[in-house]
């Protein structure tokens, strides 16, 4: 509230002094407002777009390779989970301080009764996970003696984000989950041929009405969809090097202007139109094109990383902060476009009388619209040559989370390797349960549990209880962050206890199996650790070495060391 | 005649499509049930005036590109008046819903909860619906003589 206050404060003491200086002309304000407001939106929208002119061509490009799509989400997946696993930690945090809440019977908390009470609604805890969360916790849980109603807006806002945080990024976890499982299933058909992604569960018609065959889906999903995406990306590169070009040459040399050039068919025309319906749409795709790149810089810029676009449960300041980006950014792009055709088109137009005129009522306005422009070309090369990662490896913070070839070789943050470990597990982990479709079960308490798939009503075969052990067990959940030297051993046996209520049901030697392969699967990605022990014996363990067996011909350092036999005893 | 008629139907159109998307897009991201209305219908406008936006900048340029002044535009074109009060009304709303995040934040700062019915974002409706208001009035008067601001 002080941060609001100081900030209108500040912008009443501008607004006095602006009018002290300059008298009270309501024409003149508006004109300096309007003025202020496109230069603000102007620096923000190129800068975005130029990211974004590079970011879409160059994802398109990486994603028209299968593999290195799955690489990709392979080498994201410690971090996602990562932040998943917070997410949940937070929210079960706060829901012990609102079981603890709920349990105070004296003092203060009655006095704010109802609303204890509506705080229990909204986290929604069954009896369960109220039993089941561990007590320790509940002791240094973090609610004060003396609740005051500053603490209980505070425990209300911050439940409020942890809830849709912790739906954000399990819905972020789950899409790259099946991804990753698509495209791995994709590249295995690679010798059959046939494709069947095994998501026929739902009983809708759309199911049932089989369009493709699994030859032809196929041929779809390896060969026509990449080839597509590699095109695409061909043409969006030509497009961002023409709105760059037009936006170095519009003002020097603006017969040159490729963008102008592509809209105006009819240039020597006097009795009509110069720009017909083809021009039209040219130019409503050049907009497009230019306002969806700067928009999708806005995702991929960390300051704004609370913020985030959730299918289903995005929270409403999120929406709204997205809402308003987008009307930001539209008003100055649509100017800076209108200016890369040739002067006496787009100064006749209805825009520029409206707004281009203010805008350009000062010198420094119509040089700052002109010129400005041409920085486009910074975040340009600083994208293209990732000057980002560059910046983050020597300040030790970015940014922009532009994961395009941030970190390659996954360096210190697990690794694809790992991540692909974490997704195998999840797949395993998911089948082990009985949810055959692999997706996550849904539930219409969605505080509660995580539903985001909701076209279609909950069924009722689908075992939510099941799901509890596996979302909820996060006090018991292991910790993916764990030494590259010792990440493997202790992961997959930890990993199984949370899965163990729901073996039963299954049947043993599924599980069994599963289990298996699944450990066998972790080992089999396995770096084999770097460091060398050496393990040559020391001189002073050659006493008594004759005792061993015959088949022990050259007995290791911990069987000696263990075997007790002879000079083989442990030395403290 | 025909031309002027096609014109305003595709335009007409277009904007109806902009509303079914915004909507569909919406219903993908937001519940739209839970979500309170003074929260959806800002975002909506805020979603849909750029897309306006988009659509009127290649028709203002059509419509204005003709030579003489007694020439016919190519294309789907509006008349001048027309182009000029749809500028003045998408402008003026698209800014204030510029600001609606901090307005929002700022009320939301002194309210210690969530507020269903508070007269802040209330009055920011009430505000946008005004400026529309005045500003299609503004337009429709000052139409015979256009070109202004």
């Amino acid at each position: 509230m002080q941060y609001q206050l100081i900030l209108f404060a500040c912008a009443i003491a501008v607004f006095v002094y602006y009018v002290l200086t300059n008298g009270f002309h309501a024409s003149s304000i508006k004109g300096t407002a309007i003025a202020l407001a496109y230069a603000w939106g102007l620096i923000l929208a190129i800068y975005l777009m130029g990211h974004g002119l590079v970011v879409i061509p160059r994802r398109l490009y990486q994603s028209a390779s299968l593999s290195a799509r799955l690489r990709r989400l392979q080498t994201h997946a410690p971090r996602v989970h990562d932040k998943m696993q917070d997410s949940i930690d937070e929210h079960d945090t706060l829901e012990v301080q609102v079981m603890e809440l709920q349990r105070r019977k004296t003092g203060t908390a009655l006095d704010f009764k109802d609303w204890i009470e509506e705080l229990t609604d909204m986290s929604a805890l069954p009896e369960s996970r109220a039993a089941r969360a561990p007590i320790a916790r509940v002791a240094d849980s973090g609610v004060p003696h003396v609740i005051t109603e500053r603490y209980l807006a505070d425990l209300t806002r911050k439940l409020k984000r942890a809830q849709h945080k912790r739906i954000r990024f399990l819905e972020e976890w789950d899409s790259l989950v099946r991804e990753a499982q698509d495209l791995q299933t994709t590249l295995d058909a690679a010798s059959s041929k046939k494709l069947d992604f095994g998501r026929s569960t739902d009983s809708s018609l759309a199911s049932k009405i089989t369009i493709l065959t699994p030859y032809t889906r196929y041929h779809l999903h390896a060969n026509i969809l990449p080839a597509i995406r590699l095109i695409w990306s061909f043409i969006f590169a030509l497009a961002s090097a023409c709105i760059i070009w037009s936006e170095i040459f519009k003002r020097a040399v603006p017969a040159i202007s490729v963008v102008g050039l592509s809209i105006v068919h009819h240039p020597r025309a006097t009795e009509r139109g110069k720009i017909g319906f083809a021009g039209q749409l040219m130019a409503g795709a050049w907009l497009c094109y230019m306002c969806a790149a700067a928009l999708i810089s806005i995702r991929e810029v960390k300051v704004w990383g609370n913020r985030a676009l959730v299918r289903r449960h995005t929270y409403a300041e999120s929406a709204c902060w997205y809402a308003t980006q987008v009307a930001k950014l539209t008003v100055p792009l649509s100017y800076n476009f209108i200016t890369f055709l040739p002067k006496d088109i787009y100064e006749e137009t209805a825009f520029h009388r409206f707004l281009g005129k203010l805008i350009n009522f000062t010198s420094l306005g119509s040089a700052f619209s002109s010129f400005f422009p041409i920085f486009i070309l910074v975040p340009v090369f600083a994208s293209a040559f990732n000057l980002y990662g560059r910046i983050k490896r020597v300040f030790g913070f970015g940014f922009l989370d532009d994961d395009s070839d941030d970190n390659p070789s996954g360096f210190a943050t697990g690794g694809w390797r790992e991540g692909r470990a974490l997704i195998e597990r999840e797949r395993f982990g998911a089948s082990a349960l009985g949810l055959s479709d692999q997706r996550p079960p849904h539930n219409h308490n969605t505080a509660e549990t995580f539903a985001p798939y909701a076209d279609s009503p909950p069924r009722s075969d689908q075992a939510s209880p099941q799901s509890t052990p596996r979302r909820n067990g996060s006090p018991s959940r292991p910790d993916a962050t764990v030494p590259t030297s010792s990440r493997t051993g202790p992961t997959p046996s930890r990993g199984e206890s949370p899965h163990a209520a729901g073996d039963e049901e299954e049947g043993d030697s599924n599980f069994f199996q599963e289990f298996a392969h699944r450990v066998k699967n972790t080992f089999d990605t396995t770096d084999k650790p770097d460091f060398k022990i050496n393990f040559t014996k020391p001189k002073w363990l050659n006493i008594g070495d004759g005792g061993d067996g015959p088949s022990d011909a050259r007995p290791g350092p911990l069987d000696r060391l263990f075997k007790g036999k002879g000079g083989g005893g442990l030395r403290l | 005649m025909a031309v002027e008629a096609a014109s305003s139907t595709v335009f007409a159109l277009s904007l109806a499509a902009i509303s079914a998307l915004t909507l569909l897009l919406l219903r993908h991201y937001l519940p739209i049930r839970s979500t309170p209305a003074y929260l959806l219908l800002p975002i909506f406008l805020a979603l849909a005036l750029p897309c306006s936006i988009i659509l009127l900048v290649p028709i203002d340029l059509a419509t204005n590109s003709v030579e003489d002044e007694d020439g016919v535009a190519r294309g789907i074109s509006l008349p001048d008046g027309f182009m000029t009060a749809m500028w003045r009304i998408a402008y003026w709303l698209t800014f204030v819903l510029t600001w609606y995040d901090k307005f929002h934040e700022f009320c939301a700062s002194f309210m210690p909860n969530d507020f269903p019915g508070s007269f802040c974002p209330f009055s920011v409706i009430t505000s946008i619906l005004v400026i529309a208001r005045l500003e299609l009035a503004f337009s429709i008067q000052s139409a015979p003589t256009c070109n202004t601001n």
